[in-house]
C-alpha cells in the first residue's frame, strides 16, 4: 500500500493531528485577540520542532517508540497557546526553548549510544546533583521568594533542581539496580518487618535527605516532595515490599508535622491549603485566584484568548493547569491529564519490557517523575493538597524544564532502544 | 458572523479533537501492548509469569508431543498459548486438514523479525531425540502456510550442560531453547540454575532477527561467552562456550 511502515504512520498521523489541533487553536487565539491570523505559526511551530525531531530520529534506525513524541508535542503545543496570551514575550522564550530542547534530544539520543553504560555514571550523576544543589544553597539568586537559580555569566539563569531531578533518576537506578540481590535479599526483621541492611540502604537515605534538607531550607518545596515521592517508589519497585510505603508515609507524615513545626513557610502553605480565606488578599491570593479561575472555566471553558490568567500569581509556570482549566473547562484539564496518564503507562509499559534492570529502572524513574510533578502542581492547584511550586511538564514555562524534559523523554526513548531487543521499541506491530 | 460565535465553536471542536486524540492514543498503546504479547511472550518470561511453561520448555525430558485436533493459530496475535513453548504446532500441521495461508507473514520488511520468531519456535518445539521423524512425513500443503523453515533446521537449538553445581542439570543433558529463556538463580527464569555464583536474573537468550542473542542482564559475577565476558550483548554461533557462575553451557544452534 504504501512505503511508511505502520508504526511510523500512526505517529505521522498523531502529529499531523497534533498540528491541526494546535493550528486551529493558534487561529482561535489571533482571532480572539486581534492580530494577524498569520501569527498562528508560532505555535505550529512547537508542533514542527516535534515533527522535525520524529523525522531525525528516524535517520539511524526508524524502529524506536511511536506514542511518546505525538503526547508530549500535544502538551506542548497547549501549553505554548496558554503561554502566549498571559505574555507573549514569554512565549517566544518559550518556542526558542523548544526547539533548543527538541534538538538537544535528537542530540542526546544518538550521543548515548546504549542507555545502559549510563548506569556506570550512578556515583557521578549522584554527586554532580549534590553539587548543583549545593552550589545554588551557596550562590543562588532568589527569584520570588525561593533561592532556586544559578547565574551562569550574568547571562544565563538556570533552575538546577530541574536537572537534579533526571541526574537523581540515573543515580537511583543505577544503584539500585546493582544492588538489587542485596537490597531484596540480604535483609534483617526490624520490628516485624523486613528490612534491607543498613549498609545497603544508607547511601540512598543519605542522598535523599541530604537533597530533602536542602530543598526544604532552601524553600522549594515542589521538589523535596518530588524527591521524596521518587525514592519512595524506586525503593518500592526495588524490594516489591508495600511496607516500605507505609513506613515512608508514617515518615512523611511526621517529617511534614515537625517542618509545618518549624518552618514558617511550610506552615504558611499548609495553613493557606486548609484556609485560603483567612487572607483572601494576602498568602492566600494565590491558590485563591487559581480556584476563581477553575470556577470559571465550569465544564467547557471560557474559550481561548478570554485573557484569563492575568490575576493568578505565577500563572505561567506553576498555575498554567489553572489558567488551562480557566479557558478549557473541567473538560480540557481532565484531557491533559489525561495525556499525562497516557505518557505514563506507555513509560511504565517501556520499563516492564526492557531485559535490563538498569533501563527498566530508569524508564519507572523519569516515568514517576513525570507523574508525580503532574499529580503535585495538579493538586495542588485544585486544592486537594498544599500548593507547592512546580512545573507541569512540557507545559510550563520555565527554559531549564523544557530542556530537561527533553533530555529525559530522549532518555525514554533510548530505553525503548536498548533494553528492548525483543521488541525494538515497539515497532514489531 | 461574529467573532464570539466563531470562538465558540472552535472551541468546543478544539475540545472534542483533544478526546479523539487521546481516544487514538489510548487504542494504540493498548493494542500494540497486546500485540507485543502475543507476538513475542518474551516479557511474560522476563516477568517470571511464563514460569510454569518455560521450566517445560527447560525439561529435555518432556512426554512426547500428542497432535490434538483444533487448528493452530493462524495469527500470531491471536495466539492464545504462551509462545514460549508451543509443543504442539509443529506436529499439528499433519492433522489439519486445510490449513489456511497464513496472515502471520507480513510483507513489510521490518516485520522480519516476528517471522523468524515464528520460525524458530516452531522447531524448537519439535522433540529432541527424533530430529528426523518430523519433517518426512508431512505433506506439504498447497499454499505453503509457512517459509520452509523446518527443512532448513533439522534438529532444534539447545543448550548443551557441560559443568553445573545444579544436581538437576548434569553434564551432556540437552536443554532446548525457546524463543525466549532466562537464565538465573531464582525460580522465576525459564531456565533456572542451583548455582551460588549465578545471579537471580543473570541472563537472557533471545531470538532478533533470526540471530540468537545472549543479553547480560546486570549480573554480579558476568556471563561469559568463550571466555569473554558479555558486556551487554553478543550473538551466539554454535559451538559457542557460555559460562556463568560455575555452570557452562555449550551452544548449539541444531
Amino acid at each position: 500500500m504504501t512505503a511508511i511502515p505502520d508504526r511510523r504512520r500512526t505517529e505521522l498521523v498523531l502529529l499531523l493531528f497534533v498540528a491541526l489541533i494546535i493550528g486551529a487553536g493558534g487561529v482561535l487565539v489571533c482571532l480572539g485577540m486581534g492580530i494577524s491570523v498569520l501569527q498562528a505559526a508560532r505555535p505550529l511551530a512547537v508542533v514542527g520542532a516535534f515533527i522535525a525531531a520524529a523525522m531525525m530520529l528516524d535517520l539511524a534506525d526508524p524502529r524506536r517508540d511511536r506514542w511518546l513524541l505525538p503526547i508530549f508535542a500535544l502538551l506542548s503545543g497547549i501549553g505554548f497557546l496558554l503561554l502566549w496570551q498571559l505574555d507573549p514575550r514569554l512565549a517566544s522564550r518559550q518556542l526558542i526553548w523548544m526547539l533548543t530542547g527538541s534538538g538537544l534530544m535528537v542530540a542526546a539520543y544518538y550521543l548515548i549510544e546504549d542507555v545502559r553504560d549510563l548506569a556506570r555514571l550512578k556515583y557521578t550523576s549522584g554527586l554532580a546533583a549534590l553539587i548543583l544543589v549545593g552550589l545554588t544553597l551557596v550562590f543562588g539568586v532568589e527569584h520570588g521568594g525561593a533561592r532556586l537559580w544559578l547565574d551562569v555569566g550574568g547571562l544565563l539563569s538556570f533552575q538546577p533542581s530541574e536537572l537534579v531531578k533526571v541526574l537523581m533518576c540515573i543515580f537511583l537506578a543505577g544503584y539500585v539496580a546493582e544492588r538489587w540481590d542485596l537490597l531484596r535479599e540480604d535483609t534483617r526483621r526490624v520490628a516485624g518487618f523486613q528490612m534491607p541492611k543498613l549498609r545497603h540502604i544508607a547511601p540512598l537515605l543519605l542522598m535523599v535527605i541530604f537533597s530533602l534538607a536542602i530543598f526544604v531550607g532552601q524553600r522549594d518545596l515542589g521538589a523535596a516532595v518530588l524527591f521524596f515521592g521518587l525514592f519512595v517508589a524506586m525503593t518500592y519497585l526495588a524490594t516489591g515490599r508495600k511496607a516500605y510505603a507505609l513506613i515512608a508515609f508514617v515518615l512523611f507524615a511526621g517529617g511534614a508535622f515537625a517542618a509545618y513545626s518549624f518552618f514558617p513557610h511550610v506552615a504558611t502553605r499548609i495553613d493557606m491549603w486548609l484556609n485560603p480565606w483567612g487572607e483572601p488578599l494576602g498568602r492566600g491570593y494565590q491558590i485563591l485566584q487559581g480556584l476563581f479561575a477553575l470556577a470559571e472555566g465550569g465544564l467547557m471553558g471560557t474559550g481561548f484568548a478570554t485573557a484569563g490568567g492575568a490575576t493568578i500569581p505565577a500563572a505561567s509556570t506553576d498555575l498554567i493547569f489553572a489558567v488551562a482549566a480557566q479557558q478549557m473547562g473541567l473538560f480540557g484539564a481532565t484531557a491533559i491529564l489525561l495525556l499525562f496518564a497516557l505518557a505514563a503507562h506507555r513509560s511504565f509499559s517501556i520499563a516492564w519490557r526492557a531485559t535490563d534492570r538498569f533501563g527498566a529502572l530508569l524508564a519507572s524513574a523519569l516515568a514517576i517523575v513525570f507523574s508525580l510533578q503532574a499529580l503535585v502542581i495538579v493538586g495542588g492547584v485544585i486544592k486537594l493538597i498544599p500548593l507547592t511550586g512546580i512545573t507541569l511538564p512540557f507545559v510550563s514555562y520555565g527554559g531549564t524544564s523544557v530542556i530537561v524534559n527533553f533530555i529525559a523523554l530522549a532518555l525514554l526513548m533510548a530505553v525503548a532502544r536498548d533494553c528492548t531487543p525483543h521488541l525494538r521499541g515497539g515497532e514489531l506491530s | 458572523m461574529d467573532l464570539s460565535i466563531v470562538l465558540t465553536i472552535g472551541k468546543y471542536l478544539m475540545l472534542a479533537a483533544l478526546y479523539v486524540f487521546v481516544l487514538m492514543v489510548f487504542r494504540g498503546i493498548i493494542k500494540q501492548l497486546a500485540a507485543d504479547s502475543a507476538r513475542t511472550g518474551v516479557d511474560e518470561v522476563i516477568a517470571g509469569r511464563g514460569r510454569a511453561n518455560g521450566r517445560l520448555a527447560a525439561a529435555s525430558a518432556r512426554p512426547p508431543v500428542r497432535p490434538r485436533p483444533q487448528p493452530p493459530a493462524s495469527a500470531p496475535v491471536r495466539q492464545e498459548q504462551p509462545p514460549v513453548v508451543p509443543p504442539v504446532q509443529a506436529p499439528l500441521v499433519e492433522t489439519v486438514p486445510e490449513p489456511e495461508p497464513e496472515p502471520a507473514a507480513p510483507p513489510a520488511p521490518l516485520h522480519q523479525p516476528v517471522v523468524d520468531l515464528l520460525r524458530e519456535k516452531q522447531p524448537a518445539a519439535a522433540p529432541e531425540p527424533q530430529p528426523a521423524a518430523e519433517p518426512e512425513p508431512l505433506p506439504e500443503p498447497e499454499p505453503e502456510p509457512r517459509p520452509a523453515a523446518e527443512a532448513v533446521q533439522p534438529a532444534a537449538p539447545h543448550l548443551r550442560v557441560l559443568e553445573s553445581e545444579d544436581a538437576s542439570r548434569q553434564p551432556g543433558q540437552e536443554l532446548p531453547l525457546s524463543a525466549a529463556v532466562t537464565l538465573g538463580r531464582s525460580d522465576e527464569n525459564s531456565l533456572p540454575l542451583a548455582d551460588r555464583f549465578v545471579s537471580s536474573r543473570h541472563a537472557l537468550i533471545c531470538l532478533r532477527d533470526g540471530r540468537r542473542m545472549l543479553m547480560d542482564r546486570g549480573s554480579t559475577n558476568g556471563t561469559f561467552v568463550n571466555g569473554e565476558r558479555v558486556e551487554a550483548e553478543v550473538e551466539l554461533k554454535s559451538g559457542d562456550r557460555i559460562a556463568l557462575g560455575n555452570t557452562v553451557f555449550e551452544y548449539r544452534a541444531g
